[in-house]
């Protein structure tokens, strides 16, 4: 895989691309009446969902990277309007679980709260019918994860970032502890 | 009266050229050598070298969407959105199609750049000379019309524009893809080593080489090195990825004899009866839509396949009441774009504590092996290339598949991911007469041009290159231990491969033809057309170079012949 390709297939994955367009959306389960969320709430969960997926560790989480704000902006420009509605179904529908499951919001859920939900989230399998479409986590890690590394902190402090690279060497050596360089397409 | 007459002559040069794209400049450049005050007309706008490249040096979090696509992206371009190059750093180089219409009888793809520079600025810079395998081919299985011209009538220009552009390869030796003139290679990458020295011990007559490129691998004529950013398609701001306004149209400008109009649709070329000759181009101004006249005694039609197609079809006389130059009637006809139908990827789970450094303008580049030497096949005439390349990304880049979340999930996803091998089929696309562009005067685009209608379609040949191509890369995968190999057809229609060639072709005989060996129109001895429409076949090989050459080649004849007056 190039990294023209990978960069594709993610922005596939994404709903990102014309070749394909979003199976992101497609991904979502049937749409349930939309409850109460306006971007500014959706800011805050997206937030802590994004925290819990790519914590702070020895370099700043989702949070600092401010994908929260990414995931918005992304659902709401690239995504197709059905795609779009589903997916903020969905993630109403997923904050409706988390309250059935802890009695709470997930908000105001502790880590090991947020943990279990998560894993639960993660566990949910779309019907047969619907194989090819990513679970809601899925599409969800995938805006996650391509918020965050693209971002100036995840980019430059989570990854390798060069910019300029100014040489090419087609082998390195590298060990357990490397970083990935920050893809730049 | 003597107003007019000062005007006329103030819009009178020694050559025109319209457009300035890979071939435009080429031609600008080596008119304005040999002295001739030449136009060039460029029908987008003003694309300053460096200084317009505006999304150049910008980072990952600095593009608006992170190189996402918008939903306003898929409303404004919804067929240049299908281009891989297309995506928030290089937005502002293609058309928008809902400007620029057009009609698809069947499926077509057409991807556009109006601006100085053209696609020469976007393009992915794959440089391979032709051979007589790809000169002969037409007349050995008889399938179009034969080539006017062999390898050795152009094998000298090769070397000359290739001393110029700068090209990064290895002399490989191998007789389908000529060596030709190069600048310091860029090594392959562990996992391709291994991949190359399987197919050299397991397949024989099949090849993996550097994929030769026009990037400078050192200074060269003053541009250059490459920084290894692999941002070319946005600009190259180290003018080491080669683009018209990093290097030819400089040098046509270096010798004071280029004037270069931008926002300057070419309407028609003028034809008159009485001499035989044209005489200069109508052009539209694409801001005031005012048209003006502007004459030459050498016009030099390097507006892109299409639109040099379309402008010969919309030149009109009494003449030539079916377009310029169209006494075979086969003009529009007979166009092409290679086959990319064909694709493969896998992964490699070995080499994991090497990796690479930098981000380079290439991979590789298996040249054709089929209806080649020893191998003779039955299904199907010709063959297909192989590009691709094999590296490591990121992990987080696949990272949404992998199961978990948290701190040791991030850790993870910020290493190296496994080796991603990706192939792309590069097919020979044969010359059907049914496949053909065709001018629509009855739809008129915003500047009053006709619009274009394509009918265009793969054939079974292609087909059967398909067929052959998933067999012959699944077993190089998996003789090389890719795991999780897949290979799958795109269906993608003509036009994608961004290759469109034909429509205008060169040929030995005119009944059948629209340009001669040296490119010139068989019936009108002074217009000349060095891009992609007079391609006669397509090879398998990236096509730019062999404009280039065919241009440069072309300028030669053209001027040597009006100082004998021949033109």
């Amino acid at each position: 895989m190039t990294r023209r390709e990978s960069f594709q297939r993610i922005a596939l994955l994404l709903g990102g691309a014309a070749i394909a367009p979003s199976a992101l959306a497609a991904a979502l389960a049937p749409p349930v009446e939309s409850m109460f969320f306006s971007n500014a709430d959706r800011l805050a969960l997206l937030d802590e969902l994004s925290e819990t997926i790519l914590p702070t560790t020895d370099t700043p989480g989702a949070k600092a990277a401010e994908v929260g704000k990414f995931i918005i902006h992304a659902v709401e420009n690239c995504l197709q309007a059905d795609r779009k509605k589903r997916f903020w179904e969905e993630l109403d529908v997923a904050e409706a679980n988390c309250k059935q499951q802890t009695g709470k919001s997930f908000l105001d859920c502790n880590e090991s709260e947020r943990v279990t939900f998560l894993t639960w989230l993660q566990d949910q399998k779309r019907p047969a019918t619907e194989q090819d479409i990513p679970p809601f986590f899925t599409g969800l890690k995938m805006l996650v994860l391509h918020g965050y590394f693209t971002s100036e902190v995840g980019a430059t402090q989570a990854l390798n970032y060069d910019p300029v690279p100014g040489g090419w060497v087609a082998d390195m050596k590298v060990d357990e502890n490397t970083k990935a360089w920050t893809p730049i397409f | 009266m003597q107003l007019n007459m000062d005007s006329k002559k103030k819009r009178t040069y020694d050559a025109i050229v319209v457009g300035s794209g890979i071939s435009g400049g080429w031609a600008a450049k080596e008119l304005c050598e040999k002295g001739l005050k030449t136009l060039v007309l460029e029908r987008g706008r003003k694309l300053d070298h460096i200084t317009d490249y505006t999304t150049a040096m910008k980072a990952p979090w600095e593009l608006e969407n992170r190189n996402m696509h918008t939903e306003s992206d898929r409303k404004d371009y919804p067929i240049q959105t299908i281009c891989y190059a297309f995506n928030d750093g290089t937005r502002h180089l293609f058309v928008k199609d809902t400007d620029h219409p057009y009609q698809q009888e069947k499926p077509f793809e057409w991807i556009r750049g109006y601006h100085v520079g053209g696609k020469s600025l976007m393009w992915a810079r794959q440089t391979y000379r032709w051979s007589d395998f790809d000169f002969e081919a037409n007349s050995k299985d008889g399938y179009g019309t034969d080539w006017p011209i062999r390898y050795k009538d152009i094998a000298p220009w090769y070397s000359y524009v290739e001393r110029f552009v700068g090209i990064s390869g290895n002399k490989d030796g191998l007789p389908q893809i000529p060596d030709g003139e190069f600048l310091p290679p860029i090594e392959l990458t562990v996992a391709e080593k291994h991949l190359q020295k399987t197919i050299r011990d397991y397949f024989p007559g099949r090849h993996l080489v550097q994929g030769r490129s026009a990037n400078l691998t050192q200074q060269h004529n003053g541009r250059g090195p490459c920084q290894y950013r692999h941002l070319c398609h946005r600009g190259c701001p180290f003018s080491a990825a080669f683009a018209s306004q990093a290097a030819t149209l400089p040098a046509a400008a270096a010798t004071k004899k280029m004037t270069l109009r931008t926002d300057s649709i070419v309407h028609s070329i003028i034809y008159d009866d009485q001499k035989g000759r044209a005489t200069g181009v109508r052009v539209i101004d694409a801001v005031t839509k005012e048209m003006v006249e502007y004459y030459a005694k050498i016009i030099f039609v390097n507006a892109s396949t299409i639109n040099t197609t379309t402008i010969l079809l919309n030149s009109v006389s009494s003449r030539f009441p079916n377009g310029l130059g169209n006494d075979s009637g086969v003009l529009g006809h007979y166009l092409m774009d290679h086959c990319y139908r064909g694709r493969a990827y896998a992964t490699h789970s070995g080499f994991q504590d090497h990796y690479h450094k930098g981000r380079r303008p290439t991979s590789f580049y298996i040249p054709r092996f089929r209806n080649l030497l020893n191998d003779q096949q039955k299904d199907f005439v010709r063959g297909y290339a192989i590009g691709g390349g094999c590296e490591r990304g990121a992990a987080w880049q696949g990272g949404a598949w992998q199961a978990g979340f948290g701190a040791d999930f991030k850790q993870a996803m910020t290493r190296p991911g496994d080796w991603g091998l990706g192939f792309h089929m590069q097919g020979e696309t044969l010359p059907r007469f049914d496949n053909r562009l065709r001018v629509d005067r009855s739809k008129l685009d915003p500047w009053g041009m006709p619009t274009i209608t394509f009918d265009c379609k793969w054939s079974d040949n292609e087909e059967a290159h398909l067929k052959d191509g998933f067999v012959a890369m699944q077993e190089m995968m998996d003789k090389a231990g890719f795991k999780d190999a897949k290979v799958y057809d795109s269906h993608e229609p003509p036009g994608r491969g961004i290759h469109e060639m034909g429509t205008a072709r060169m040929g030995r005989d005119p009944k059948t033809s629209i340009l001669n060996g040296n490119n010139q129109l068989h019936s009108v001895p002074n217009v000349f057309v060095t891009d992609g429409a007079c391609m006669a076949s397509t090879g398998t090989q990236n096509p730019s170079l062999t404009y280039m050459a065919l241009t440069a080649r072309a300028v030669d004849y053209a001027v040597r012949a009006s100082k004998k007056r021949e033109l």
